[in-house]
């Protein structure tokens, strides 16, 4: 093997080269700085490029969704000249809490119904009053189980006191405020009560089969109120009665919903224009589309960005306004689904992912200045999650989640003008390789 | 001494490699003309002849193996190998700014052995046939949206080329006579060329600072794989002006090299940024062949006497690059033009004499050499003006050598919108002599 035999004349010439070559090293290399010349130069040609595609073949598509257990529900009558004649009956039952050993109900027990009203969701005259009756329920309903179009057997009114199912629990009016507490009538406080004193094993079956909860019905129809179940709570009151006969309040409990639900009924809803879809919160109305997703029907590999505008069809919507102080909630998001036929509407309700990256339905936006809801799927499509759709899966649309508020638009289709057609918009970088 | 020298060694190669770790940002990035066809294109050359900028057809140098004409390995007489690493700064300015990059890389590798000593050599070598090293930046805007939603779409691109051209040759040489040699290389030539792209885009009317647009990151890569083959001669012509010089002839035929090539892609997105990166399987993007040019080179040597104290060398270069294809980017053919070099330089190797004195223990050489350039853009050659000088160092009771050359150059201009570069660089070359073969008893 070769052995590398170096000896030197002189330590002179190993200094020296030493010295130069360091001094040649590090004024060759240590000299940098950040930064870039050339951009002028001709073949970098890198382009930003804006394309846009149509959405053809909007359809209008109506589920059987679910209304109970969700964030809120909906109770009231309301005559809308577009979306048709809305009556929404609220399902309402308390939870039945273990006894409590300062509680205890007897004749002294009284019971409130607190009910939480979401201001901002409100359809129809906002400075009128609307009426309702809390009527007790002759059935069972299951709040997870109850859909928006199931009946309800809200059984003929009998005021006054007594053992029959079909009186009138309580009334209260709605105007403008955040909550409403309703006084609930002795009897029913009292058979409440009798579940809530029981010691037998089988207590909270009993309470499930034999106690079915208040219906809130409306009485007038100015408006449908949506109440927030979470913030709501029966209130029952111990009074003690002095020998003056004097009462005060010696404890009280609040207990909160166990099952909630509504339903609805709409109709002489106006037929839509050829050129729109009506698309509704409560999945009544939902719009069905198919697009190709995949890079190759965009046109790049270089997505910087892929959003879906869907126009608002504002004439349509101006053309029938309401009246000064009537609102129609207009849903200002809209969610993309991306679902299998038979997975309706589980796939949808309560909005099952798309999948990752993002944990929810791409959301859009309705966005003022070009007065259309724009819906961003970049991460979407880049990591591929809408491409290899099977022929039996579609894409859906719903404006917002179904979270028991009622909410409505009207969105272009493409028989719409071309300005408002829907429409993909992508944006990539291409190099002409590409 | 043995320890100054190792000292010394063990300090440049860890000054190489300090530099090229401390920031791949600052060392990796060359000239800005890497950016066409398949990179800027790196001579075959002698490790003799870096201190001169010429290739080193035209002479051999004793107990340094010789790369540029394979008529040189006929010569062979013990093994030798050579290897080396270099640095070049790249101070480039256009009409819009500067910069400073740095480059270092890898030369060459090379065996020479001897089949029957002075009679018929063989030489295996891994050389660079052409670098890829840039950063461009490429800043744009455009009007999207009409209307109220009319907006300014602004984007940068950083484009980053790393890679090359190499080749792994085999050939032989054989020595005819005292006076001709002759000499044949193949060699397997491949070229590994990525393109990174990264476009950042954004609008002027950006609520929330949110910027609704996201990076677009992609890696072109171009890949090939070639056969070349070149030709060389060598002429020695002794007692041409008087009794005891020498006149040295060689020259080279490079033949045209064919790549067969391709150009896939693969794009890498952060969902949200902070997350895990998606990679994309790789896409194919174009396939086609690239024609790299024919090449000759050229040259003669004098030295005035036989103790190859002093000699003189002229060579050239000539490449047919108006014949260069790209099919992956026939966009670009139109750039190219043929390349002639010329250059000129002399050694000067007084530890010939045996003097002891410091200055006599160097192996000096000094050259120039214009290259008329392989591109013309917008009219302008991208020519190169280059000085080289170089110090050998020898390690006695050895034959093999240390070299450091030094070489500094001008390259482009600044009109017509394009780059004009200063360039330093330094090369560091060992030569190993008498490897894998006993030193004669008689020498």
């Amino acid at each position: 093997m070769y052995k590398l035999n170096l000896k030197l004349p002189h330590g002179k010439v190993a200094i020296i080269t030493l010295i130069f070559s360091a001094l040649v090293l590090f004024q060759i290399g240590g000299c940098t700085d950040s930064g870039s010349v050339g951009g002028s130069l001709p073949g970098s040609n890198s382009d930003v490029q804006v394309d846009t595609l149509e959405i053809t073949g909007l359809q209008s598509d109506t589920l059987e969704s679910f209304s109970g257990s969700l964030n809120f529900f909906s109770a009231g009558r309301f005559q809308d000249p577009l979306f048709g004649d809305l009556e929404a009956t609220g399902l309402i039952k308390p939870a039945l809490p273990a006894s409590n050993e300062d509680l205890s109900f007897d004749n002294n027990t009284q019971m409130r119904l607190r009910l939480a009203i979401n201001r901002d969701a409100v359809y129809g005259d906002t400075l009128a009053d609307a009426e309702f009756d809390l009527i007790e329920l002759r059935e069972i309903f299951r709040g997870n189980a109850f859909m928006l179009n199931d009946e309800v057997q809200i059984p003929d009114i009998i005021d006054g006191e007594g053992p029959i199912m079909g009186t009138r629990v309580g009334s209260f009016t709605v105007n403008n405020e955040d909550t409403v507490e309703v006084e609930l009538s002795p009897t029913w406080v009292s058979r409440y009560g009798s579940f809530y004193n029981s010691t037998a094993t089988n207590r909270d079956s009993a309470y499930v089969r034999e106690f079915f909860g208040l219906a809130v019905v409306p009485r007038n129809d100015v408006k449908i109120v949506a109440f927030n179940p979470i913030d709501s709570r029966f209130i029952a009151t111990e009074l003690e009665r002095s020998a003056n006969a004097d009462t005060t309040v010696s404890d009280s409990i609040g207990i909160t919903p166990r099952e909630w639900a509504f339903s609805l009924e709409r109709t002489n809803i106006q037929d839509s224009d050829p050129g729109s879809l009506k698309i509704i919160s409560t999945l009544e109305r939902v719009i069905r589309f198919d697009f190709d997703f995949s890079l190759e029907n965009l046109g790049s590999r270089n997505i910087s960005r892929v959003e879906l505008v869907f126009p608002r069809d504002n004439v349509l919507l101006d053309e029938n306004n309401l009246q000064p102080g009537v609102v129609r909630p207009l849903g200002n998001r809209l969610l993309l689904h991306s679902v299998e036929g038979d997975e309706l509407p589980q796939s949808i309700d309560p909005g099952n992912p798309i999948g990752p990256p993002r944990s929810l339905p791409p959301t859009g936006f309705f966005d003022e200045e070009i007065r259309a809801y724009r819906i961003d799927v970049t991460p979407n499509v880049l990591s591929r999650q809408l491409e290899n759709i099977d022929e039996n899966q579609s894409f859906y649309l719903t404006l917002g989640a179904n979270n028991g508020l009622i909410r409505s638009s009207i969105l272009y289709n493409s028989e719409a003008a071309a300005d408002n057609r829907p429409s993909v918009i992508i944006t990539s970088v291409n190099t002409g390789d590409n | 001494m043995r320890k100054g020298l190792f000292i010394t060694l063990i300090l440049c190669l860890s000054s190489f490699a300090t530099l090229a770790q401390s920031n791949d940002n600052l060392v990796n990035e060359g000239s800005v003309y890497s950016r066409f066809g398949l990179g800027f294109p790196v001579d075959i050359a002698s490790s003799s002849a870096d201190g001169l900028g010429l290739w080193g057809v035209s002479y051999i140098e004793p107990y340094v193996p010789g790369l540029a004409n394979p008529a040189q390995w006929g010569s062979t007489v013990f093994g030798m190998a050579t290897g080396g690493v270099g640095i070049n700064n790249f101070n480039a300015k256009d009409n819009f700014g500067s910069t400073k990059n740095a480059l270092l890389f890898v030369n060459q590798f090379q065996l020479q052995l001897p089949i029957y000593k002075n009679k018929l050599g063989v030489s295996a070598s891994f050389s660079p046939y052409s670098r890829t090293a840039f950063q461009a930046i490429e800043s744009g805007s455009q009007i999207i949206g009409s209307g109220g939603n009319r907006d300014t779409l602004n984007f940068q691109t950083k484009n980053t080329g790393t890679g090359g051209v190499n080749r792994f040759e085999l050939g032989a040489g054989w020595k005819i006579n005292s006076n001709i040699s002759i000499g044949y290389a193949a060699s397997l030539v491949f070229a590994s060329i990525d393109n990174e792209f990264q476009t950042v885009l954004d609008t002027d009317d950006n609520p929330d600072n949110l910027n609704p647009f996201a990076q677009v990151n992609f890696t072109q890569q171009t890949s090939g794989l070639g056969f070349g083959n070149r030709l060389g001669v060598y002429f020695t012509l002794p007692s041409v002006a008087k009794e005891d010089d020498k006149l040295s002839i060689g020259a080279t035929l490079n033949f045209p090299i064919e790549l067969d090539s391709e150009r896939s892609q693969e794009n890498i997105f952060a969902p949200d940024n902070d997350d895990d990166e998606i990679d994309d399987p790789d896409t194919e993007l174009l396939e086609g062949n690239v024609q790299l040019p024919l090449g000759l080179t050229a040259g003669f040597t004098y030295q005035p006497d036989n103790t190859n104290l002093l000699s003189f060398t002229t060579e050239a270069l000539y490449q047919k690059w108006s014949d260069f294809e790209n099919e992956l980017t026939p966009a670009e053919n139109g750039i190219f033009t043929d390349r002639f070099k010329i250059g000129a330089g002399v050694r000067y190797f007084p530890f010939i004499t045996g003097s002891d004195k410091f200055l006599s223990q160097f192996k000096y050489r000094l050259g120039a050499s214009y290259d008329s350039g392989h591109l013309k853009i917008n009219g302008e050659n991208i020519n190169t003006i280059m000085f080289s000088a170089g110090l050998g160092l020898l390690a006695p009771g050895s034959n093999s050598s240390i070299d450091v050359s030094l070489e500094y150059g001008i390259r482009g201009t600044k009109s017509q919108n394009l780059v004009k570069e200063n360039i330093w660089g330094v090369k560091l070359s060992l030569n190993l002599a008498e490897i894998f073969f006993f030193r004669p008893k008689l020498q």
